[in-house]
Formats: C-alpha cells, sequence, structure tokens
C-alpha cells in the first residue's frame, strides 16, 4: 500500500464523520421529505466510508509489531506541550472496528425518527468523530477533549429525539458524566505537572508515552487513579454509579441506545486500560479488589433488577449493568487472559445487546409500547422476529458458539487465578443472566396472544438488513474468535508488561525508569525539542 | 525617555475622549451619525496599537525592566497596555455594532449621548489599564465608573434599567471609598502612590497599616470584579441595564478590572513576603466566588442574571489564577487568554439574548428561560449559535476554547500546588453544565410558547456580531497558541519582574 504512506489515516477516520455533518448542513431543504431522504444517503455514505476507512487502518495494522501504529503526530498548544498525536494498538483497533460497524446500522435504523431527521443524523455523525477521536487520541489533553466531546451530542440525542422524560434523563446523563470527568481533568494537570516538574526539560507534555515516565508516590497514585476511575466508572457504569444509565437508556431512541451501550459504555474501560492502569500501577492495584467487588455486585445486581423489569428496554438496559460487570472484572483481574477477554467482552456486548436495541425498536415502532405485558405470543405472528430475537438472546446470554461465550468464558477462566471467590460468584451472573433473558423472551413471544397485538407485521427488509451484519458477527466471532483474539491480545499482554513494570519502577527504585521503558514508548523527541519560550520555570509556594 | 514614539500609547485615550464628547453633541434623531462616528473613531484608535507596537515596547529596557513609564509613571506604555488597548477597543468595537439599529427598542432615546459616553468610558478603561499609580488608577476607575453608572441608566423609560443604575451607583461609591481609604493609607505608609516605589517600600514598613491598606484596596478591586462577597450589585445592574451595556460590563470593564488587578497584586503588593498578607483571603474569595456563583446561576429563570451570575462564577476561576506568587508569567498568559476566551464568547451569549428578545424588553417575560424556548425551530442559526456560546462557557467541546481556558488557567493552579482550589473550581463547572444546558434544553427539547419569538431578522450589526463571535470562538478553539503566545510573551515582559 505505498500509495497510502503518509496518508493520515487516523485523522481521516476520525473527522470524515464530522465532515458529514457539515455536508448535511451545507445542503439547502434538508428538511423536506426529499431532502430527508438525501440525509439519510449522505450519512450511510459517510458512516460507510468511516467504515471502509477503519478497515483501510486494520489492513495496515499488524497485530504483532509493537507500540502504537499509523501514529500522527504534531504540536498543537505549545506552551503546554499539548500535542494531537493519534496512533493504534490492537485494543483501540477493535474497538474503532466495532463503532464503525455500528454507526452505518443506526443509521439505517433511522427510519424511526421523524422529526428533523437531519439534525439527528448529524448529532450522530458528530458523536462518531468524537468516539473515534478518544479511542485514537495518545495525547491525555486531546483525549479529554474527545471524552467530553462525546457528552454534547448524546446530550442533544436523549434530549431531542427522546421519549417522555427525556429532559431529566438528559440531563442526569451529562451531569454524571461531567462530574466524574472535570475531576480527571485536574488529575490530568497533576500528571503531566508532576512528569514536567521530574524530567526537568523545558516543556510539559501530556503525551502517554513521556507520562510513563513519572513517578508518583503511592499516595499521589491513589488520589490520581481516583479520580480517573471515578470518570471512567461512571461511564461504564460500575455498580453504584449506574443509576443514569436505565433512564438514558429508555429514553433515548433506538439508534442512541445503541450506540449508548454499543460504544459509550466502553469509553470507560477503554479509558482504565489505556490511561488508568499503565500510569497509577500502585493506585490501582489499591483499588483493584474493590473494583472486583463492586463490579460482581453489579454482576448480580444488574442481572436481579434486570429480571424484575416490567419495560423491555430498562430490562436491556440493566444486562448492560450485569454485563459491563464482566468487563470490569476481566479488566481489574489484570491476567491477559482476562484482560484480552474483558476487551472481546466489549466487542461482544456492542454487537448483542446493539441488536437487542435495534429489536426493541422494531417492536416499539409498531405498537409503541415497551412493556413486557403488552406482548405474548407473538412469535406465530412474527416468525423472523421471533428468530432473530431469539439469536441475539442467546449471543446476550453467552451460549456456546455465540461470540457472547467467547469473551465471558475467558474473562472468568482469567479471572479465577486473581479472584477466586468472587468469580464464582460471577458464575451466578451467567445463570441469571439466563433465567432473566429466557424469561422475556417466554413472556413475550410464546403463551397467550395478546389480542391488542393481532395486526403485528413481521419484520421489514431494511430491518433486516440492519441486523443481518450483527447476526453474521454473533456466529462469525463465536466459531472463530481467533482472528480477533490474536488482534488484542499482543496489545494488552505489552501494556500489562508496562503496568507490571512501571509498579516495579515505583518499589525498586534501584532499578533505573529508562532501562524498564520499553524502547518504542520513549518519547519520539518531543521533550527533548527546546524552541519553545517557555519561561523560566515557576516555582511553588 | 526622550523619545517621541512613546507617547502614541496616549492617542487612543485621547482619541476616543475628546471624539466621544464631539460625538455626544451631535443632533438627536439620526442613530447613524453618531453609530458611524464613534465606528471611525475607534477604528483610527484601533490603529494605533497595531501601526505603533513600537511605542508600547519602547518603555521596556533590555534588561526587561519598565522605564518610569509617562506622565511620571502615572501611565505605564508597556506590552500589558498595549493588549488591553487592543482588547478595550475591540470590545467597543462590538458593543457599537451591538447598538447599532437597538437603541430604540432598548429604551434608549439619545443615541449620541449614548455613543459619545461610551467612546469615554473605554477611554477611561485605557487609562485605568496602564495607570502604574495609585491617583491614576483612582482617576481611571472612577470615570469608569461615572461612565457606566450612566450607560446602565441609559433607557430611562425603564424602571429596571434605572434602579440598576442607581443600585450600582450607590454601591460602586462605596466600593470607590474602600479604595481612595487603602490609598490614603498605603501612601501614608509608604510615602509614594508609584505602584513600583510602594512595592519595594511595602517590604520595610510598619506591617499593620500597611496590610489594613493592602485589605481596604483589594475590596475594591474585587467589588470591581464582581466577586463574592462583592458581588451583589451584578446580577441587578447586569438584568437592568440596556443590554449592549451588559455585555460590555462583562467583557470590556471585567477586563480593564482584571489589569488594574494584576498590577496592584502582582507589581505592588507582588513581593513574596507582601504577598503572604493578601494571599489567604483571596484564596478565599476565589473559592467563595466560584461556589456561589454557580450553585446561585442554577436557580435564575432570566437568562441575563443567569448570565451575570456565571460571570461572576468565572471570575472566581480568574481569581484563582491570580494568586500563585510563583507563576505570574504563566498565570498572566492564562488569565489574559481566558478574559479574550471569555469575552467572545460573553458578547455572542448576550447578542443573542438581546436578539431573542427584540422588542419586548419592557415585558415580564424579558430575557426569560422561557422565550427561549423551541428557538431552535423558529430560528435554527440562532439557536445552534446560542449552543456554542453556552458550552463554551460551560466547557464542553464543541465550544473548545472554553475548555482550553480552563485548562491555562487550572495548569497554572494545579502547577502552583493549589490542588483543592483546582478541584473546587472542576467540580462547579460541571455544575454549570446544569444551568447553561437548560437554555440548549430550552431552545432544543421543548416547544415553542407564545413568548418564543416567530422567526425574526436581526439588524445587521447584530447579525456580524453573532457571526463573528461564532468565528472568533472556533478560530480560538483550534489555534489558542495564536492569541496564547501574546498574552504570554506580553505578562512575561511585564510580571515576571521581582519588585
Amino acid at each position: 500500500m505505498a500509495l497510502l504512506d503518509g496518508f493520515p489515516l487516523l485523522s481521516a477516520l476520525v473527522w470524515l464523520p464530522l465532515l458529514g455533518a457539515i455536508v448535511l448542513y451545507a445542503i439547502p431543504g434538508g428538511d423536506s421529505p426529499e431532502g430527508q431522504l438525501r440525509s439519510r444517503g449522505l450519512a450511510l455514505g459517510f458512516t460507510v466510508m468511516t467504515l471502509i476507512l477503519s478497515l483501510l487502518a486494520l489492513s495496515r495494522f499488524s497485530s504483532n509489531q509493537p507500540g502504537y501504529q499509523l501514529v500522527e503526530s504534531f504540536r498543537w498548544i505549545e506552551a503546554l506541550g499539548v500535542r494531537y498525536e493519534l496512533g493504534i494498538d490492537g485494543v483501540s483497533l477493535a474497538l474503532i472496528l466495532l463503532t464503525t460497524i455500528l454507526m452505518p446500522l443506526i443509521v439505517l435504523s433511522s427510519h424511526s425518527i421523524h422529526e428533523s431527521v437531519r439534525g439527528y443524523l448529524a448529532c450522530m455523525l458528530v458523536l462518531e468523530t468524537a468516539m473515534l477521536g478518544t479511542l485514537v487520541a495518545l495525547d491525555l489533553f486531546l483525549f479529554y477533549l474527545f471524552w467530553e466531546f462525546m457528552l454534547a451530542p448524546m446530550y442533544l440525542i436523549i434530549g431531542i429525539w427522546g421519549g417522555k422524560r427525556r429532559v431529566y434523563a438528559s440531563m442526569k446523563f451529562v451531569l454524571y458524566t461531567a462530574v466524574g470527568s472535570v475531576l480527571m481533568f485536574v488529575a490530568i494537570l497533576y500528571t503531566s505537572w508532576m512528569a514536567y516538574d521530574q524530567a526537568g526539560v523545558q516543556l510539559p507534555s501530556f503525551l502517554l508515552g513521556d507520562l510513563l515516565h513519572a513517578r508518583f508516590t503511592l499516595q499521589e497514585q491513589i488520589w490520581l487513579f481516583a479520580a480517573f476511575a471515578l470518570a471512567m466508572c461512571i461511564k461504564i457504569p460500575l455498580f453504584p454509579l449506574h443509576t443514569w444509565l436505565p433512564d438514558a437508556h429508555v429514553e433515548a431512541p433506538t439508534g442512541g441506545s445503541v450506540v449508548l451501550a454499543g460504544v459509550l459504555l466502553k469509553m470507560g474501560l477503554y479509558g482504565l486500560f489505556r490511561f488508568g492502569y499503565p500510569l497509577f500501577p500502585d493506585g490501582a492495584a489499591v483499588f483493584a479488589p474493590y473494583l472486583a467487588a463492586l463490579a460482581v455486585i453489579g454482576i448480580i445486581y444488574g442481572a436481579c433488577i434486570a429480571w424484575v423489569q416490567l419495560d423491555i428496554k430498562k430490562l436491556v438496559a440493566y444486562s448492560s449493568v450485569s454485563h459491563l460487570g464482566y468487563c470490569v472484572l476481566g479488566l481489574v483481574a489484570g491476567t491477559s487472559l482476562s484482560v484480552t477477554g474483558s476487551t472481546v467482552q466489549m466487542i461482544n456486548h456492542g454487537i448483542s445487546t446493539g441488536a437487542l436495541f435495534l429489536l426493541v425498536g422494531v417492536l416499539y415502532d409498531r405498537t409503541h409500547t415497551r412493556l413486557i405485558a403488552d406482548y405474548g405470543g407473538i412469535a406465530a405472528k412474527v416468525p423472523v422476529f421471533a428468530t432473530l430475537f431469539l439469536l441475539f438472546t442467546l449471543s446476550s446470554i453467552a451460549l456456546p458458539l455465540t461470540n457472547g461465550f467467547v469473551g465471558e468464558f475467558m474473562i472468568l477462566s482469567g479471572s479465577y487465578e486473581t479472584y477466586p471467590m468472587l468469580t464464582f460468584f460471577a458464575l451466578a451472573g451467567v445463570v441469571l443472566g439466563a433465567v432473566y433473558m429466557l424469561t422475556l423472551y417466554m413472556k413475550t413471544m410464546y403463551g397467550e396472544v395478546n389480542p391488542a397485538r393481532e395486526g403485528l407485521t413481521d419484520i421489514r427488509l431494511i430491518e433486516a438488513v440492519t441486523l443481518a451484519p450483527l447476526l453474521i458477527l454473533v456466529f462469525w466471532l463465536g466459531l472463530f474468535p481467533q482472528p480477533l483474539v490474536d488482534l488484542i491480545e499482543p496489545s494488552v499482554v505489552r501494556s500489562l508488561q508496562i503496568t507490571k513494570e512501571r509498579s516495579h519502577v515505583l518499589r525498586e527504585s534501584e532499578l533505573t525508569r529508562e532501562a524498564l521503558i520499553p524502547e518504542d514508548m520513549a518519547p519520539r523527541g518531543v521533550l527533548m525539542q527546546k524552541q519553545s519560550e517557555y519561561p523560566s520555570r515557576p516555582m511553588s509556594l | 525617555m526622550t523619545n517621541v514614539t512613546q507617547w502614541v500609547a496616549v492617542i487612543p485615550t485621547a482619541v476616543l475622549g475628546l471624539g466621544g464628547m464631539v460625538l455626544a453633541l451631535a443632533p438627536r434623531g439620526e442613530e447613524r451619525i453618531p453609530a458611524f462616528g464613534a465606528l471611525a473613531l475607534l477604528l483610527v484608535a484601533l490603529s494605533v496599537p497595531f501601526l505603533f507596537e513600537g511605542g508600547y515596547t519602547a518603555g521596556v529596557g533590555a534588561s526587561g525592566v519598565l522605564n518610569a513609564g509617562l506622565f511620571g509613571a502615572g501611565f505605564l506604555h508597556d506590552p500589558v497596555t498595549w493588549f488591553f488597548t487592543v482588547l478595550v477597543l475591540t470590545g467597543t468595537l462590538v458593543v457599537v455594532a451591538m447598538s447599532f439599529g437597538r437603541l430604540k427598542s432598548l429604551g434608549i432615546s439619545s443615541s449620541p449621548e449614548y455613543y459619545g459616553l461610551l467612546l469615554m468610558t473605554s477611554a477611561s478603561a485605557i487609562v485605568l489599564v496602564g495607570a502604574g499609580e495609585l491617583i491614576t488608577i483612582f482617576v481611571g476607575l472612577e470615570a469608569l465608573s461615572l461612565g457606566l453608572y450612566c450607560l446602565c441608566g441609559s433607557a430611562v423609560s425603564s424602571r429596571r434599567s434605572v434602579e440598576g443604575a442607581l443600585k450600582y451607583f450607590i454601591l460602586g461609591s462605596f466600593s470607590s471609598a474602600f479604595l481612595l481609604y487603602g490609598m490614603s493609607v498605603l501612601y501614608g505608609v509608604t510615602g509614594s502612590t508609584e505602584l513600583a516605589v510602594i512595592a519595594r517600600e511595602l517590604v520595610s514598613v510598619r506591617q499593620i497599616p500597611a496590610i489594613f491598606g493592602v485589605g481596604l484596596i483589594l475590596v475594591g478591586v474585587f467589588f470591581k470584579l464582581g466577586a463574592v462577597p462583592f458581588h451583589f450589585w451584578a446580577p441587578d445592574v447586569y438584568q437592568g441595564a440596556p443590554t449592549p451595556v451588559t455585555a460590555y460590563m462583562a467583557s470590556v470593564v471585567k477586563a480593564a478590572a482584571l489589569a488594574m488587578a494584576m498590577r496592584l497584586l502582582w507589581n505592588g503588593f507582588g513581593h513574596n513576603e507582601v504577598a503572604g498578607w493578601w494571599l489567604g483571603s483571596a484564596w478565599t474569595v476565589a473559592l467563595l466566588t466560584m461556589i456561589v456563583g454557580n450553585i446561585v446561576a442554577v436557580r435564575q429563570r432570566n437568562v441575563k442574571r443567569m448570565l451575570a451570575y456565571s460571570s461572576v462564577a468565572h471570575v472566581g476561576y480568574m481569581t484563582a489564577a491570580l494568586l500563585p506568587p510563583g507563576a505570574r508569567a504563566a498565570g498572566g498568559g492564562a488569565l489574559l487568554f481566558y478574559i479574550v476566551a471569555y469575552s467572545v464568547v460573553t458578547f455572542g451569549a448576550f447578542a443573542v439574548t438581546m436578539a431573542v428578545t427584540g422588542d419586548r424588553v419592557d415585558q415580564p417575560s424579558a430575557d426569560d428561560i422561557s422565550s427561549f424556548a423551541g428557538l431552535s425551530r423558529t430560528n435554527p442559526r440562532i439557536a445552534a449559535a446560542m449552543t456554542l456560546f453556552l458550552l463554551t462557557l460551560a466547557g464542553l467541546p464543541p465550544g473548545t476554547v472554553g475548555l482550553v481556558g480552563k485548562f491555562y488557567l487550572l495548569s497554572v493552579v494545579v502547577q502552583s500546588h493549589f490542588v483543592g482550589l483546582a478541584v473546587v473550581a472542576a467540580i462547579c463547572s460541571a455544575i454549570s453544565c446544569y444551568f447553561y444546558l437548560r437554555v440548549i434544553s430550552a431552545m432544543y427539547v421543548q416547544q415553542a410558547t407564545d413568548v418564543t419569538p416567530p422567526h425574526f431578522v436581526s439588524p445587521l450589526g447584530t447579525r456580524i456580531v453573532i457571526g463573528s463571535m461564532v468565528a472568533a470562538s472556533i478560530i480560538l478553539g483550534l489555534t489558542p497558541s495564536f492569541v496564547h503566545n501574546r498574552a504570554q510573551a506580553v505578562a512575561h515582559g511585564v510580571f515576571v519582574r521581582q519588585p
């Protein structure tokens, strides 16, 4: 691919959707019926083009090569050493692919949106830029920028196109996430400043690679990790910080729920994996048992609450709390198997829960109710729908041969080494997961036919087309998970190695730091540049 | 010292002051004449700092030490004066553009006096930002305040406007008295009104009266900035004043007060020992200002009052960056950038508020959040612009410049080990998301009500202001270094020197 050498692939990937949003608004008359159709077409085109770019990135990525790849790096805010630096490893690439695969499907599902379709699609495209940016940013400030950038479009998506309590739900979503994030902001500033203070260089830096050289006392690490973890755990959301999630999911339009469950929730886990753990390994070690315990509580609690829900969407939302608990458990268990499994599970959850939300949307479009009691016996009326619903349900409860099984199995077997008791309890969640999902299936699809549902029509072609790629992925990843694992695992192993070595750095000060940082993680000469006119280093009080 | 070019720093003040007097005498009735006159005078004044930039650096010697300044250190022609002169003039230009074609609907009957006063007030603001000596500071501040009292009450038919002006006048007089008393005490102790001399003398004089004097001056400074607990005038005055005047107060006047605060606190009372006297109380003021500003803003239903409390809150963040004794170059750079960024979005937000209120200034629902309900459907572009401004104020992307500004400020605060203050600032800015987003929520989520204006086309001036503020905030957000490097260089030249 010599043709593409020097082409800023990641920048193109990140900014293309935003360009799409601008194009949508640049063409006049977008709110007429023809304009709406054209907007959908354009948005689909841009998301598919983004998907193609991400596949291109996949083709140019080699998982054996260590470090970040396809790196782009420019100075941005000089005086404070902020750089526009993008790069990917296997974990971020997997999540990028999940994002770019889900987005065209969300655009396809936008036929249920009737009011100002153009605005909805533009918000989705802006959100895609924000999400992709979060996944590729290697500079902490840039990461934070994209991280916060996800809020505004999601706020509008829930607020404008949501259900009855959308004002409440959207505000709750923003306030919860904002409170977590701002503390992370201060932590980022502190981290960078301490690194600058120690390194004795001219420019401060926010680059992950540079910050990995900084040493923090245990006390500092505990506070800094707590600030990062709070932001991330609200996003995930970890029990007991999850209360915004059911509201947001229930009120969000179908596409909003899909992107929320599919991608946004994963950002918290990604942030912990990419920044929280490598930067503050000892702080993380202090919190790990508590996080694991909360994760297991979340698994069981989420499952129990899901079991008693009357609203299908709320049930799926609580099932997310339960499933994300597995991901957290896998991540904090810290073995390469469990962390890889956690990442695989993130992808799988995005696929199966995304599909379930799409299916709930299909039902809601027809009947305008989401109450389980309003359904019953509809399998005979809508056989194709019922089959699809069954397949995704099975994927969600992690039946072998579906994708869900792979991730859960890896997490549980990997975590057993670290937390045998907690893993034992987490197993209960697997059973409970089957109970609530199959109960849901039974109550809605079988039994007495609800007379109100007599005229229910089966799934339409466009809806089938939307779900087909996800169905293929369910079985593909269920039968052949190895390519995905191969993509993710080397990056996970490396990240764990850095985490481990850095915690050594802190404990055994006789070892020099430089010797322990792998070569490709060393700063790329950024810190050595002295062209800044940054004033003499300020004294502290 | 005989260099002629250094006197150019006085030209903008002279042009505006004299021109403003002439303008005020123009015949009433035709708004165009004074407005275009003001525009022309401002452009002439604005060309001076750009054409004769050397005149503002002539005062800085090779060692970075300032010479005595003009008028016996009364007016310092240093880079900081350059920066604030440009800011004040540009800001006034924006206010003129905002006011043009609007005066009738704002209830201002006499356009020549309005524009004349505006220019004279800006002339005093430039005197204030360059003042390096207590008497000049006081004269500049008083002239500025007098102009403002009149401008606030210029909508003579509106009770709110007159009430606000009177409140501002009475409270402002009190604060001036404090300031003047403090200055006299300081003069008594140090024997000089020159900041540079005071800075040298303060270290060795008797502490009790000196602390007393510094404290009284601080009260006056914090009153002008609108910091808690001296902020009580802000909401009433902001709400009552005609909206362009409110925008003027929130940006230009705030910038001038900030310049005064920086010169007094850093150049006057900046010595490490002396800073210890006021650091604690200023820390408390910063903390209270952030908390009270943000929390009280949550309760506001009137958008102008909300923006008033929001400006109190932003003063809190800025005060936090005034503290660090060791990081004044970085702190100065951050503050100058922040005031620029804040002014841009504040102009934008007030211009939108004015456009939405339109002719209904005297109705009870004027500037109420309910008149923004459903605005995205009747006036999608205005709503989109307002969204950008509010997100910027909240520090949420795509309002990147707000986030970058906070980033500069808080990094200075964190670097100086005021981590607690930074954490409080961060939590407060999360709270602020609520009241900024509530307006966005009204515009996009709620249905239009009977007080929502139908589709309207604002006067050209308002449209230009809104459009250029959108452009400015986007450009500043993407390339902040362009302004920040300048700001940092300016601050470095003036504030980094220990007296």
